[in-house]
């Protein structure tokens, strides 16, 4: 036989053992692919405010992720949600200057049907998604579109994605039947993601959206002391251009069996708004059955430009011709509290249920105290069952 | 703690994935990370997909060289270390062989003339190797992970569970097996090897505590004409099959991959060469 006299037994398995631990010391990379069984996600929400006499939202939330043979998967979210109660319509000033919200007359009774689908194609490093989808309410109706590539380099340790998303939207009004306007916006946004190691992930985005069309609110007026009509209706400007900056940490301790969760969100606006959004978690692994989380997060926003609670005739000159009361563009801060029960059922299936308890209060916002709204409660629970088939 | 069993295809053999979590942790979170990286690696270096890298390499042999991430120059290297351990009879470019020899039952030997067309592309010295990059310096050539792709994925497989936290489990793809610590209880995993003479019956069960055990056998694919017998194990520099090759090897090393090499090697050097390389090695084995 050819074979010659190798060299010597121990020398060689050193120098195996000494290339092997080499290469296994590059970190290997994390790879994305599709989803290796067909997944579903469903869920029941229930939110309420002020224990159900503003507005309350039920419905449930289904969620289908499937592979598409090895190198595609399609996702499918549906979701039937009916709002009721009604959404705050003035605001008025009562005795001590102190704004009341007033709820519109007429109680709201609606249903929200949404559905949207996304197509992506993973080919080795790269992947590409297509997403479609429809939001339709009695008097609003939204269609939108994705394109979305994400790229994975340094050995797969770090994502690039880029994205473009557009809708457009019809707004219409029960108060108001010949009320049919237009609103279209379209999307870029930007991210890496980057595994620091097998147990660490950080990941940042940035969006930018811009809309143009109708941005009012048929259903809010403001409070006018002294003019011709005493509720001005809700008249905002017609281009709204904003920006949202997401970081994220996660990081898993595999000693203690938990991971941490962190997520800060800047968001800034040129109606004037810029909040920031701060979000700790913390999920333990029991050993039970159960696993918990338990999280905290804080929100402080200011108000925009042409934000006024109420105004006089005189003051109408100063603030120009957009005005609004909607809260939502009013300074605030809320404080939310979370806890999850997770509740393994099989190998395949895992039952969640979500608390949260949102407080919202003018002198959570941060720095002076913000708009003179009410503090207001709301609640969110929910029940998921997560499936794998 | 709760033994997770899960079986799945891949790298063209039946694998399996014993861990041992806390009763209420889904055993998915840690075996799809792990499916997922043994999916990675063989579709970067299939030799039967002609979008791997590894076909890419091929594809270019006499052309261009190709350009390399550090883990595929890490692969190489190993097969280097290999090659020069093994006095040349590990040699990643001998794949090409299988053109002509096929090792089922109804296979015929190939004729001299076929043999003798193909030694010529064979040898890890037209190998050409830069920082970056490789080039297959002959038309033609071509290289592959045989012994040594399997048992990276199971190192690497350990590897990352270990990292997500796992102290007792065992990952086995087709018999290449490493160990992420002993059983939960302490107690070692239980390997049964196959006897050659009988391979329906375990023959002899090996411990393992921690790190990895393979085997190769020559008793399975073999051409049988007369009373003569050609195993699939093939000397790169002659092109035709080992005639002393042991039966079966199996050697117990840190890593799978090391594992592997010396089995492949111990296989490929013939019995007398190969008993001396085991004892040399200073590693556990059988060998028959």
């Amino acid at each position: 036989m050819a074979a010659t006299k190798a060299r010597k037994g121990t020398q060689a398995v050193a120098c195996l053992n000494s290339a092997a631990a080499a290469l296994l010391g590059i970190s290997a990379p994390a790879v994305a692919g599709p989803p290796l069984n067909l997944q579903t996600d469903i869920e029941y929400v229930r939110y309420e405010e002020e224990g159900g006499k503003r507005m309350t939202v039920d419905g449930p939330r289904i969620s289908i992720r499937a592979p598409h043979g090895e190198e595609a998967a399609f996702t499918l979210n549906l979701s039937h949600e009916s709002v009721s109660g009604a959404s705050p319509a003035v605001v008025t000033f009562s005795s001590g200057n102190k704004p009341n919200i007033t709820l519109s007359g007429a109680s709201i009774q609606e249903t929200q049907n949404h559905v949207d689908g996304t197509y992506t194609l993973y080919d080795g490093d790269r992947s590409w998604s297509m997403g479609l989808g429809h939001a339709k309410e009695n008097d609003y109706r939204s269609r939108f579109g994705s394109l979305s590539v994400a790229r994975s380099i340094d050995q797969g340790n770090t994502e690039l994605t880029a994205g473009i998303g557009f809708s457009s939207d019809d707004i219409q009004s029960t108060n108001d039947p010949s009320l049919n306007e237009k609103r279209n916006t379209s999307e870029l946004s930007i991210g890496a993601s980057r595994t620091i190691s097998p147990t660490r992930l950080l990941q940042t985005t940035l969006l930018n959206r811009h809309g143009r069309g109708y941005f009012n609110d048929p259903y809010k007026n403001t409070f006018c002391i002294g003019c011709g009509s005493v509720f001005l209706p809700d008249l905002r400007p017609g281009e709204r251009n904003e920006w949202l900056l997401t970081s994220r940490l996660r990081n898993h301790f595999p000693e203690s069996r938990t991971t941490l969760k962190a997520e800060y969100r800047f968001y800034h606006d040129d109606w004037g708004v810029n909040a920031h959004t701060l979000d700790l978690g913390w999920i333990v692994e029991s050993g039970t059955p159960w696993n918990i989380e338990a999280g905290v997060r804080y929100h402080t926003q200011s108000e925009a430009d042409f934000f006024v609670g109420s105004y006089t005739e005189a003051s109408r000159v100063n603030q120009g011709e957009t005005v609004s009361s909607d809260y939502r563009l009013s300074s605030y801060g809320t404080l939310s509290s979370l806890m999850r029960l997770s509740r393994k059922m099989s190998d395949a299936s895992t039952l969640d249920f979500n608390m949260e308890h949102i407080r919202q209060d003018p002198s959570l916002h941060f720095g002076s105290t913000g708009s003179l709204f009410e503090s207001m409660d709301a609640w969110l629970l929910s029940v998921n069952l997560k499936q794998e088939f | 703690m709760q033994l997770h069993t899960t079986h799945f295809s891949a790298l063209g053999s039946r694998n399996e994935i014993q861990l041992y979590l806390p009763e209420s942790t889904s055993a998915k979170e840690y075996i799809e990370p792990v499916i997922r990286e043994i999916n990675r690696i063989e579709k970067k270096y299939s030799r039967y997909q002609p979008d791997s890298l590894l076909s890419k390499i091929n594809q270019n042999a006499g052309i261009q060289p190709v350009a390399l991430d550090e883990e595929t120059e890490g692969l190489l290297h190993y097969a280097e270390q290999c090659h020069v351990a093994s006095n040349g009879m590990f040699d990643i470019t001998s794949g090409i062989l299988r053109k002509v020899w096929r090792f089922d039952k109804e296979s015929t030997l190939p004729s001299r003339e076929e043999i003798s067309r193909l030694v010529p592309r064979i040898g890890w010295k037209n190998v050409f190797r830069e920082p970056g990059g490789v080039f297959l310096r002959k038309k033609g050539m071509e290289i592959d992970f045989g012994g040594i792709g399997k048992e990276y994925a199971a190192d690497r497989a350990a590897q990352l569970l270990q990292e997500l936290g796992i102290n007792h489990g065992m990952v086995n793809l087709g018999g290449d097996i490493r160990a992420v610590g002993p059983q939960a209880d302490g107690s070692p995993w239980k390997i049964g090897i196959q006897s050659p003479a009988q391979p329906s019956a375990i023959h002899t069960i090996f411990p393992l505590y921690v790190g990895a055990i393979a085997t190769s056998g020559s008793y399975e694919r073999v051409i049988t004409i007369g009373s003569k017998q050609y195993c699939h194990l093939l000397n790169p520099m002659t092109g035709w099959p080992i005639e002393d090759a042991f039966s079966s090897v199996s050697v117990i090393a840190d890593h799978c991959m090391v594992a592997g090499s010396i089995t492949t090697i111990a296989m490929l050097l013939g019995r007398q060469s190969g008993e001396q390389w085991l004892r040399e090695s200073g590693l556990q084995y059988l060998a028959e």
